[in-house]
């Protein structure tokens, strides 16, 4: 395996760690199977959901820009650019969502509404997507 | 080596079949939390909402990921291919549709048991779907590898 192929799985997977952190704080956020996993139980699969998004993020960050110098894009481009923007939203919603999943597990619920975090955090998430696959500017 | 640029008609297709796996992937681990809880509690809305995750959620994504790679598949002209990594594609997808099928089928029954009023808690059937799901993930990490390698 290339250090290129190497470099390309393991942001890949970053990227599905990301996805899968940002969707495990979806009950969380939007109240889904309350019933079943209760507040506590849904803000412990958030702490556990932002710990995966985060370091999906970092590998996508670190290894993305290991990418762009092995490939040898040139930095200044939109879809780069913009991708670091959108990797900024995501990253500062999903921890501004694992703040307050901890506060929920110390049984300290502010009753902050945490819908409009992770929608930006899904549509940060999902924008990425879009540029890292259509590269505009590119 | 230098990335290929591919052909702006392949993008949609291919947002599809990534965005597919990836809330494939995604809604997977939510049902792994879902079934241990279900295991646990054993009460209906435990088991009911573990069966609905896999149901509403998992079984959709893996037909969009599904149906995508067929169209990404077929702009590339790779349905015929013989390389590893589309046969190691075609064969988790397939199989793994087979494992996601007694995945939903066995949590949906644990939920129609729990709706009666009966206990699911420690059931085997749980632990089968937990399993399954759990086999899945890896395998779904294994197809990443090999679409990104793309091993020939």
């Amino acid at each position: 395996m290339s250090l290129y192929e190497t470099l390309l799985f393991f942001h890949v997977l970053g990227a599905f760690a990301l996805v899968a952190g940002t969707v495990a704080i979806a009950p969380f956020a939007l109240g889904w199977g309350h019933a079943a996993l209760e507040r506590t139980g849904a803000a412990k699969l958030a702490m556990t959901g932002s710990i995966l998004s985060g370091i999906g993020a970092v590998l996508t960050l670190v290894l993305g820009l290991w990418l762009v110098g092995n490939v040898g894009y040139e930095f200044f481009r939109l879809w780069i650019l913009g991708s670091l923007v959108f990797w900024a939203i995501a990253g500062y919603s999903n921890g501004e969502l694992s703040r307050a999943a901890r506060a929920v597990g110390k049984g300290e619920d502010a009753g902050r509404d945490v819908r409009v975090l992770w929608i930006v955090d899904l549509v940060g998430a999902t924008v990425l997507l879009v540029l890292m696959i259509w590269k505009p500017g590119h | 080596m230098l990335a290929v640029v591919r052909p702006s008609a392949w993008n949609f297709p291919l947002f599809l079949h990534v965005g597919g796996a990836m809330a494939l992937v995604a809604s997977l681990v939510v049902a792994l939390y879902a079934i241990r809880i279900a295991r646990t509690r054993g009460d209906q809305p435990a088991a009911q909402f573990a069966f609905r995750v896999l149901w509403r959620f998992t079984l959709p994504a893996f037909i969009v990921m599904r149906v995508s790679a067929e169209w990404i598949a077929s702009k590339e002209k790779l349905e015929n291919s013989d390389d590893a990594w589309i046969g190691v594609g075609f064969i988790v997808s397939d199989l793994g549709l087979l494992l996601l099928i007694i995945g939903v089928v066995l949590t949906g029954l644990m939920a129609r048991r729990a709706k009666q009023g009966t206990s699911v808690a420690g059931a085997a059937q749980l632990r089968a779907a937990g399993i399954i799901a759990g086999i899945l993930v890896v395998a779904y990490v294994v197809t990443i590898w090999a679409m990104t390698t793309k091993p020939t």
